[in-house]
């Protein structure tokens, strides 16, 4: 049965001020989206100068709200015609600078196409378009038993099209799978203004698989309008613990020892002891206040499997040193769980003012390794590290926290970031593992990639995105554009002495 | 002077090099010599020469899938990856394995499973020997996807040589990654077009405790696939489930995988099953035909397409259910066999759906006879085939479009 769920278009929270005579791209926008679809005002733009990385800041020209594919597409040939850059942007929660304005920019936020247009629940897909946010699609089938698998943190806000755009993962999908594992198709916006389907509703559609690098391209590629992607069926039941350790070195040790045995949690996730007073602060659920680390463990699958699977991994969390496992005794206590885990970096401005997160990803086999060299690194640069990660993947999230009102921190904050990030590619990881390279980490990938393999992604950018006019300074070294990359350093610096600040509490979520 | 003397002069005993014989022909198009470079450097350098005079090749693993694909445009020099075997990284703690692409499936499995893990690829029942590599290239995944899922969620890391002598490394070894574009994917389901992977890291899984397999015997499409949905749609968790239809007969397979209890529970939430002497080798087996389809439906569309295939004569049917693939094998080719392919595409794509021929005559595999009409991308397809192989070297009209 194909269901069609209608909902209210979001409430169009700008009103624009034609103060001035809008330039002429101005006036060509507003014929195609209407006067209420353009911002062109200084004062409104403000809100779109950064997304959650916030350390560098640009407003654009102009920002375009479009409700359908063909404006648009209507709207990227504008932006042709007068040669200015286009910026997509969803919800604006991305961490490493993804949505960052070029100077004369027109930024696409899709905000406004926010309808899920289809859902086959026999075929296990839906068809949305790129603005609607993650947690409706789930919320949209639960009830049919049904869920959307890829489940970041940020998911009451982010959107799909923000989602595919830099293949986000969250806790589930070490089971599950990240976001190219769930995207069937892709209608994108060509920066050219054509529009072409990449996959569709099915799979295996012959060709080479452009979709799959499509998810990723962080903005770069087009704009993706609308997707077809997959539902994931419920489990039967889910077994959610927390194993409490005295020591921190022990529960990396364990997380390896679980992987080792040939368990596949649903989720595996780990907090250190400075989150732990934090989020327990927060969300008051018992955790641990003297505790090293907890690993958040949850099995699912057939009820028999999964209370299986539980007990092995609680055995071997015992054995790996783990003073306690408990137990989640309800969904309502393993919902309080997550709520805790999924809000931990909203909660981590209890402790601190202001922090940087790294998204570095090392094999499972060194995470021990790993996270004993990030505190080693900490101590070199004098920071303090706050850990909360996907340990299951290797996928760590040291953050790092300072107080911007003293600027000597700075650069020690970012000189330990980056020597964190070259130390997971030494260990043959990646310096992300979801966030995206956007501006932030940019100046990494000549440490990652031989010149000759950026070469061929700089190729595969051309084939989609000639003129580099669309998201331009993003994930690639060396692109044209107006923003200083491989600077992070002055820009971040620059940032503070206008007196802007960095990620910290009230982070918007 | 021959190519053979040629690579000779080239590469001296660097590189392994034989005239071709007449079995070494793909789809009938015979080429003039077999190179089976024994390291990375050496193919790599090959895969350059060919690029620089203009040397078509089509690389070539264990011969299991060579059929898939139109026939070549031309073929001078068969690339084989039997000396590419080495394994180069099995980090057990990981859960990945980095290996050369002409090592076999098997050989892999035999490595990885002294550690009780397994890789969680398939052979598919045409032909054993296949590698690696063939299978990267390819794509190709059999009724274990439901639960492995397909090559291509698998690999978190390759190495490709270009026609213009380019290596490119792809991704890494970690599980999770995001740095940059993910060139794993255009390489993977490629068919060699693109250039020649030389490696690939792939995730593997732990050995399941136990395995079982269900097969129930149906008079009828109706019970077939009413069965076929009760396990999809209901309290189990199927590593594969496969609708099989040998003329008038239908067998449910079901395999279940994972802890004791629960392979055991779920075969027990099911009615008696036929054993595998009362049905013979046809629940199952899927023989590779003369004729053999595959299409991929949405699920509401599946059985009338099937019950066409049948119709136009298809002796085996094989319907990965959940998975929306369907495989037509005609035993002997019928006469009007470009109708009865055009005839079973367009129904298909009136559905949202698609049909590759994966094996056919010779004369018949035509771009779009194999492949069907070019995708909507075809423009973008072909930008990135003329950057990454601008020698047109990498397995010439083979792909889609005659790419
Ligand atoms: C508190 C917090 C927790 C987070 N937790 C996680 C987590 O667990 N896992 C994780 O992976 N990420 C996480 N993130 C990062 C972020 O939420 C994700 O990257 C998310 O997918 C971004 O979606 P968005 O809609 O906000 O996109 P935006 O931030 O608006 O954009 C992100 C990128 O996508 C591009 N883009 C957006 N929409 C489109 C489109 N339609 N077409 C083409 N390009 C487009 C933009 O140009 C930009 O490059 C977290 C962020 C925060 C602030």
């Amino acid at each position: 049965m194909e269901t069609k769920i209608k909902q209210a278009r979001s409430a169009r929270s700008h009103e624009p001020r034609t103060l001035v005579a809008p330039t002429p791209l101005v006036s060509e926008l507003q014929a195609i989206v209407g006067v209420d679809g353009v911002i062109a005002q200084s004062d409104d733009l403000m809100v779109y100068e950064c997304d959650a990385y916030v350390a560098a800041k640009q407003q654009p020209k102009t920002v375009v709200f479009p409700t359908t594919t063909e404006q648009v597409a209507a709207v990227v040939k504008a932006a042709n015609r007068h040669q200015v850059p286009v910026v997509p942007r969803g919800a604006g929660t991305g961490l490493a600078g993804g949505t960052l304005a070029e100077t004369d920019s027109v930024m696409i936020v899709l905000s406004r196409m926010n309808q899920i247009q289809e859902i086959d629940i026999p075929n296990r897909c839906a068809l949305v378009e790129a603005g609607v946010v993650n947690l409706h699609l789930t919320r949209a089938v639960s009830d049919q038993g049904f869920c959307y698998a890829p489940d970041p943190s940020s998911q009451a806000a982010c959107t799909i099209g923000g989602n595919i755009a830099n293949n986000s993962g969250g806790p589930h999908t070490l089971k599950y799978g990240v976001t190219v594992n769930h995207t069937l198709g892709v209608e994108l916006v060509l920066p050219n203004g054509d529009v072409v389907w990449l996959g569709g509703k099915v799979e295996g559609i012959p060709g080479y698989d452009l979709l799959g690098p499509c998810v990723g391209s962080e903005g770069t590629f087009g704009i993706v309008t609308r997707a077809w992607v997959k539902l994931t069926k419920l489990p039967e039941a889910a077994n959610t613990m927390l194993a409490i350790f005295d020591d921190f070195d022990a529960s990396a040790q364990a997380v390896s020892n679980i992987i080792a045995a040939g368990i596949i949690p649903a989720a595996l996730e780990m907090l250190d002891d400075v989150f732990l007073p934090c989020i327990e602060q927060a969300y008051k659920f018992g955790f641990p206040l003297d505790a090293a680390a907890i690993l958040l463990i949850e099995t699912d699958g057939l009820k028999e499997a999964a209370a299986e699977e539980a007990a092995r991994a609680a055995q071997i969390c015992t054995e790996s040193g783990a003073r306690e496992v408990r137990t989640a005794k309800d969904e309502k206590e393993r919902k309080h769980l997550w709520a805790a885990r999924k809000g931990a970096f909203g909660a981590l401005g209890r402790t601190s003012p202001s922090y940087v997160t790294q998204d570095g990803v090392v094999p499972r086999s060194r995470l021990a390794e790993m996270l004993k060299e990030v505190k080693r690194i900490a101590q070199e640069h004098d920071v303090r590290v706050a850990n909360v990660f996907h340990a299951g993947d290797g996928n760590l999230h040291p953050c790092i926290l300072f107080d911007e009102r003293d600027t000597s921190q700075l650069p020690r904050v970012l000189e330990a970031g980056e020597a964190i990030l070259k130390r997971c590619i030494d260990f043959g990881g990646s310096v992300t593992g979801e966030h995206g390279i956007g501006v932030e980490k940019i100046n990494l990938m000549e440490y990652a990639f031989t010149p000759e393999t950026l070469g061929a992604m700089k190729d595969l950018r051309n084939v989609f995105n000639p003129d580099n006019l669309f998201n331009p300074s993003k994930l690639l070294p060396s692109s044209r554009g107006c923003i200083e990359v491989g600077k992070a350093y002055q820009n971040a610096a620059s940032a503070i002495e206008k007196g802007m600040t960095f990620l910290r509490r009230g982070v918007p979520l | 002077m021959d190519l053979l003397q040629r690579l000779q002069d080239e590469f001296k005993e660097a590189l392994p090099v034989r005239a071709a014989a007449p079995s070494d022909a793909v789809d009938g198009v015979t080429s003039q010599a077999v190179a089976a470079p024994a390291d990375a450097t050496t193919a790599q350098a090959l895969v350059a020469w060919c690029g620089r005079e203009k040397v078509s090749f089509i690389p070539r693993g264990g011969s299991t899938k060579l059929e898939m694909g139109a026939r070549p445009q031309s073929c001078d020099l068969i690339i084989s990856t039997e000396n590419l075997n080495a394994i180069i990284e099995h980090d057990e703690g990981n859960a990945t394995i980095a290996a050369q692409t002409g090592i076999t499936l098997a050989a892999l499995n035999q490595a990885v499973g002294e550690q009780r893990q397994f890789v969680p690829l398939e052979e598919t029942g045409l032909q054993s020997g296949a590698t690696l590599g063939g299978i990267i290239a390819t794509n190709y995944a059999g009724m274990t996807r439901l639960k492995y899922a397909a090559p291509r969620d698998l690999v978190v890391g390759l190495h490709a040589v270009l026609s213009d002598g380019r290596l490119v490394k792809a991704g890494s070894k970690v599980v999770k990654n995001v740095s940059g574009y993910d060139l794993n994917k255009i390489f993977i389901g490629s068919f060699g077009n693109l250039g020649l992977i030389t490696e690939v890291t792939i995730r593997l899984r732990p050995n399941n405790a136990a395995s079982a397999v269900w097969r129930g015997q149906f008079k009828t499409w109706q019970e077939a696939i009413a069965q076929a949905r009760a396990i999809f749609e209901g309290p189990f968790e199927p590593t594969a489930l496969r609708i099989h239809a040998h003329s008038a007969t239908f067998f449910v397979l079901a395999q279940f995988d994972g802890v004791e209890k629960a392979v055991q529970i779920q075969m027990e939430r099911l009615p008696a099953a036929v054993s595998q002497d009362d049905i013979g080798h046809q629940a199952g087996a899927d023989g590779a035909g003369e004729l053999r389809l595959r299409a991929v439906l949405p699920l509401q569309s599946a059985a009338a397409w099937a019950q066409q295939a049948q119709q136009l004569g298809a002796d085996q049917i094989a319907w990965d259910y959940g998975l929306g693939i369907i495989y037509a094998i005609y035993s002997k080719v019928p006469d009007n066999a470009v109708d009865v392919v055009t005839k079973l595409r367009a129904q298909a794509q009136a559905e949202g759906g698609l049909v590759v021929v994966e094996r056919a005559p010779h004369d018949l595999k035509t771009p779009d006879f194999v492949w069907g009409a070019p995708p909507s991308a075809f423009a973008l397809m072909r930008s990135l085939k003329n950057t990454f192989d601008a020698a047109h070297v990498c397995a010439p009209g083979r792909f889609v479009g005659g790419l």
